[in-house]
């Protein structure tokens, strides 16, 4: 598709709000919910960077140590339980308005009375999904991170972590991703029917999202950044979510500014 | 001076327009795939049947745009490009120096044009007179005579009463389709592109029921010219309503390529498509458009500048539905006494009610279905709303295209049919939608022109098709 391709989405027009965000829709459950759940992400998030010790997502990855005295090491600076709340929080935050779009549009297939039971449940379904991978995910950073520290390479992991992400910007897999969350699900049958398979889609949308999203996710967790930089990387993918073309090229672009951003951090710090 | 593209049917006695177009057709075709401005090129840059891709030409076929609102833009560029390329041929042969494409107005009224319906006489036979063969016939369905089956119903062009291009909510499509980036299919069809467009592109067939064949026919240039008119008659009807969209996006951000009369890369957005007489060499059409009365107030709400209000759903099929056989009856449970919000507000009943088929998904070519509708249980002889068209439902129903195969969605503006059936009174009743599937005929093979290696077959496979939900909405 390069010819047609040879378009580009201006950058402005990404920033721009999307048509559906007029007055009238903002009592909307599908925006007022995604909305909702995003915002006490946030706050849960800038609260507890405030609080002692600061947030573990946030951390640069350690000096050099063993594999497994850099294991110790992460789990004792912040338990598991801490980690997997963290990245819960994380989840509402950045990742709930990317649900936005898809929830409208089930939203306005609805029927008015099912339409805040059936948002819900599909947001739930959807966090779900991101919640469930927590473990997965914590898992492999803090591996990723005892290897940089076994190697003395803490950054080169953190390097390789994002390079792998914006390469995946380019594969087929994601491309086919971004294409399936445009689907919107025709809900039919009973109400229990239609609130049941509006649960069924929130989690069908959150494994689709996981495969977008997840390894830019995971490289900045691996390299460890702080708010803004979250802030910054929410920002992108809704971005791209909202463009009517997304462009492979553009958004591993602006990723990339992000992750190498995060990875200089790891680099640069003493 | 730009060129006047004429109705077929209104060439002069005696005018050699489509004798200079069938010469330019049988030389198109025996130019190499690899030249830009070849038959097979240029039809494949539409949807590509079979070709093994051409390396030089990355990105070029498989382009046209359906299902979104660059579907009038982009084949307007298409149309501009593929009158330079047959202009130049003729010009080559010793013809007229500005040969125009004519247009094929199939919706003209009966009684002015009788054989309007009709493929125009050119195209009918596949044989000339003098035994030799007809570059202009194509394999189509059987058409006697050049009746290849067009009804009414099939050209009407209610399309023309849509008074936005793109309408502010994702529900319907408007005139020329929904908000979209590139997009070769998708999900909704804007309502000229649905009908009369898809309809006629289905009712010949053949080649051109195919999206991946269509533009090897000959006749589908001058459909096409039709539907290029049409839009130009929308935009004159109501200049001040009827306005092509402004958006940035829709405007510069997507910019297309085909190639012009000498192969070289032509690149355009729609911006450059919005005059006739800028694009390329410049056109206008023989008619001028004439203001036309618009029946109903469908627009009574946005001209007293009350913005519109969102279409609600009122009631629904209980699952997706199978089109097998000649015809298949469903029902939609209307829920309207349950959940009208409009009588929380000031209207005491809806100004008008759609009937949507949504995510319709389907495998190769499978035929049109008339749609009906009537209530369970009466006397009545059921009401047809219109036909549901399924022209590249394939390519809209294929996971790895633009929008991911959630297939096509139609609407249907059934606000008559709804009062006659009492549809949006409080006793909620049952709506029985019926589909029939609209007579598919054997098609006619053809060689177009001797000598030439026939067109690889496109992997179609067995035609299936299903509806995923029938809706109906209360505006
Ligand atoms: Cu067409």
């Amino acid at each position: 598709m390069a010819m047609a391709g040879a378009g580009t989405t201006a950058p402005n027009d990404a920033l721009r709000p999307p048509a559906f965000i007029n007055g009238a829709a903002l009592a909307n459950p599908a925006l007022g919910g995604p909305l909702t759940v995003s915002v006490l992400g946030w706050t849960v998030l800038v609260a507890w960077s405030l609080a002692a010790g600061g947030l573990a997502l946030c951390t640069t990855p350690g000096p050099s140590a063993g594999f497994m005295t850099s294991v110790r090491e992460q789990l004792y600076l912040a338990p598991p339980a801490r980690q997997i709340a963290e990245w819960g929080a994380m989840a509402m935050a950045m990742m709930a308005p990317l649900a936005l779009p898809a929830l409208v549009q089930l939203s306005a297939r609805c029927y008015r009375p099912l339409r805040l039971p059936a948002v819900l449940m599909a947001l739930a379904g959807f966090l779900v999904v991101w919640c469930g991978i927590g473990l997965p995910a914590l898992a492999l950073t803090v591996a990723a991170r005892a290897v940089g520290s076994a190697f003395d390479a803490v950054g080169t992991v953190a390097l390789l972590a994002a390079m792998a992400a914006l390469l995946w910007c380019r594969s087929r897999v994601r491309i086919r991703a971004q294409r399936r969350c445009h689907v919107v699900p025709a809900p039919a049958g009973s109400a229990a029917r239609i609130i049941g398979g509006s649960g069924l889609y929130g989690l069908r949308l959150g494994l689709t999202c996981t495969v977008i999203c997840g390894p830019a996710m995971l490289a900045l967790s691996v390299a460890g950044a702080g708010l803004p930089l979250m802030l910054a990387l929410t920002h992108i993918l809704l971005a791209e979510r909202l463009m009517p073309s997304p462009r492979p090229g553009h958004s591993a672009l602006a990723l990339g500014v992000v992750l190498l951003t995060a990875c200089a951090g790891v680099l640069l710090a003493p | 001076m730009a060129r006047i593209r004429r109705s077929v049917y209104d060439l002069p006695a005696g005018d050699d327009t489509l004798d200079w177009y069938r010469r330019a057709v049988e030389v198109l075709w025996q130019e190499p795939i690899s030249r830009p401005t070849s038959w097979r090129f240029m039809g494949a840059v539409h949807g590509n049947p079979n070709f093994p891709p051409l390396p030089d030409f990355p990105g070029s076929w498989d382009q046209c745009q359906h299902q979104t609102w660059f579907f009038l833009p982009w084949h307007r560029g298409y149309l501009a490009t593929f009158e330079a390329a047959v202009a130049r041929t003729v010009r080559q042969l010793g013809g007229p120096d500005e040969w125009a494409l004519p247009y094929w107005n199939y919706s003209e009224d009966r009684t002015i044009n009788p054989e309007a319906r009709f493929l125009p006489p050119a195209f009918r036979e596949q044989t000339l007179p003098d035994g030799t063969n007809n570059a202009l016939f194509a394999p189509r369905q059987f058409a006697p005579g050049g009746d290849v089956g067009l009804r009414d119903q099939d050209v009407s062009l209610a399309a023309l009463n849509e008074f936005e291009f793109t309408p502010a909510f994702s529900f319907g499509s408007g005139f020329g389709g929904p908000r979209t980036g590139f997009s070769h299919f998708g999900q909704s069809n804007g309502e000229l592109e649905r009908a009369p467009h898809n309809v006629v592109h289905g009712r010949i067939g053949g080649w051109m029921g195919n999206p991946n064949t269509a533009a090897f026919d000959p006749i589908f240039w001058l459909h096409h010219c039709n539907i290029d008119r049409l839009w130009e008659e929308w935009r004159h009807a109501d200049p001040q309503q009827h306005t092509n969209p402004t958006d940035g996006l829709w405007l510069n951000d997507v910019t297309f390529r085909l190639h012009d009369a000498d192969d070289r890369p032509f690149d355009f957005t729609s911006a450059d498509m919005v005059d006739t007489t800028q694009v390329m060499h410049g056109y206008t059409y023989d008619t001028i458009p004439q203001p036309i009365v618009v029946a109903g107030l469908q627009g009574g709400t946005e001209m007293s500048g009350i913005p519109p209000l969102e279409p609600e759903l009122a009631g629904a099929s209980e699952g997706a539905i199978r089109l097998d056989g000649a015809r298949t009856t469903s029902r939609v449970v209307m829920q309207a006494a349950k959940t009208r919000s409009f009588t929380e507000s000031a209207l005491p009943t809806p100004e008008r009610t759609y009937l949507r088929l949504e995510n319709v998904v389907g495998k190769g070519v499978p035929a049109d279905f008339d749609v009906l509708v009537d209530l369970e249980g009466d006397s009545e002889p059921p009401l047809v709303v219109g036909v549901l068209a399924t022209f590249g439902i394939a390519k809209a129903s294929d996971p790895d295209a633009e929008h991911g195969g959630g297939g096509l969605t139609q609407v249907f503006d059934i606000t008559g049919a709804a009062e006659r059936l009492n549809l949006t009174t409080e006793d909620a009743p049952l709506l029985r939608v019926t589909f029939e599937r609209v007579e598919q005929r054997a098609v006619t093979e053809a060689t177009m022109v001797p000598g030439i290696d026939p067109l690889p077959e496109p992997a179609t496979g067995e035609a299936s098709i299903e509806v995923g939900r029938i809706a109906v909405y209360f505006e």
